[in-house]
């Protein structure tokens, strides 16, 4: 499997182990999140779930039965006009991925948002 | 900064699951904040280089740790800072691990310890030296473990009173069999806010009913454990223990 490798080894390994059916989408996904947000770091959280973040984290990738779930941790700041951001909290949003539905442009406006969320608007 | 983890694997025979070594390198010279949850693992930390700085965020209380420690079970949250350049080795053993463990197990504590040579560089040497040590030692608290698989008993204590098995808990891991529970079910909703399906899009208020009542007993459970709520615990980034985790449970999505 080729994909651009992380500073962090265990993301690599993390990556190396992913099931065939679900690695395309899911390195299409990183690679669509690193080339919004440049500045992120890549670690896993607890045992599988593949988190971006700066100085804290700001998304968390889980992955499930033929899909990927992003979840923004300041989803309830970010501005949705494509409507794809899911959930009622008073913080969190995820958005849902399959291959049929992966709207590309849609998930680097998030990420661009999400990144310019200063501190002190938390 | 540069940060750097490399593991080898341990000996399970031995309750050894893996050795590790951390290195964090910036210029200028930084603090990095790292937090710890409760875990059922005990770690042996040696400070090859720089400074730890261990603050319990119960109680307050600040300390340097010693050149070489165990950390025993933790019931609360715990804090570090590390001063960079920082060199670290560790070992995690498995709860096994405590039954071959002679002096008395403290829970919420670091035993200094004095298992390693100081001037030890390589990871190799290190594991080495620590698989020795415990090789040489045969004997153990008791005759088997404790425990036959998870947290279920070995038959050979079905025998024992309650009143009796109290002490054995709290003599082996310095924590009642509730107390390792609690730990334990800590780590399952972690596992489900990791691992749910399209059906249980909001993770956070996941809750499973074996484990918690509702979601004001997940959130509270979780607070006095962690110190944070679900959310903020993701969203912590934690250089250490998110990684000693992701090779703990070094387990795939789907397999």
């Amino acid at each position: 499997m080729k994909f651009k490798k992380s500073k962090n080894d265990v993301v690599n390994d993390y990556i190396t182990k992913l099931q065939a059916e679900i690695a395309p989408l899911f390195l299409e996904i990183r690679a669509c999140v690193l080339a919004a947000g440049p500045s992120f770091n890549e670690s896993i959280k607890w045992k599988n779930c593949l988190v971006y973040g700066t100085t804290r984290n700001h998304i968390q990738t889980v992955v499930g039965k033929g899909g990927v779930s992003l979840i923004f941790f300041e989803g309830t700041l970010l501005k949705d006009p494509y409507g794809l951001l899911e959930g009622e909290g008073n913080k969190v949003r995820t958005m849902r991925i399959t291959p049929s539905n992966f709207n590309k442009a849609a998930l680097r406006d998030y990420v661009r948002q999400t990144i310019n969320i200063k501190s002190e608007d938390l | 900064m540069k940060v750097s983890f490399r593991k080898l694997p341990g000996d399970p025979s031995q309750g050894i699951l893996f050795f590790w070594m951390l290195s964090m390198d910036a210029s200028p010279p930084n603090l990095v904040v790292d937090q710890f949850i409760p875990e059922l693992f005990f770690d042996f930390l040696f400070i090859r280089a720089g400074r730890v700085l261990c603050v319990d965020k119960i109680t307050g209380d600040e300390f340097s740790l010693p050149p070489q420690s165990l950390k025993t079970l933790f019931t609360r949250p715990l804090m570090f800072r590390f001063s960079t350049p920082l060199m670290l080795f560790g070992a995690r053993f498995a709860l096994d691990f405590a039954g071959s463990f002679l002096a008395e197990m403290k829970a919420n504590s670091f035993l200094e310890q004095a298992w390693v040579r100081k001037d030890t560089k390589r990871l190799e040497n290190f594991k080495s030296q620590m698989e020795g040590r415990f090789r040489s030692q045969q004997e153990g608290k008791f005759p088997h473990p404790l425990f036959s698989s998870g947290l279920d008993e070995s038959s050979w204590m079905a025998n024992f009173s309650s009143r009796h098995k109290r002490r054995i808990y709290q003599s082996v891991f310095g924590l009642s069999r509730k107390d390792l529970r609690n730990i334990a079910n800590l780590h399952v909703f972690l596992e489900q806010a990791c691992d749910f399906t399209a059906d249980n899009p909001r993770i956070i208020q996941h809750v499973n009913p074996d484990v918690f009542y509702d979601q004001p007993h997940l959130n509270h459970s979780f607070k006095k454990m962690t110190g944070v709520s679900p959310v903020e615990y993701f969203q912590a980034s934690s250089i250490l223990q998110d990684r000693l985790m992701a090779a703990s449970y070094n387990e795939i999505p789907g397999s």
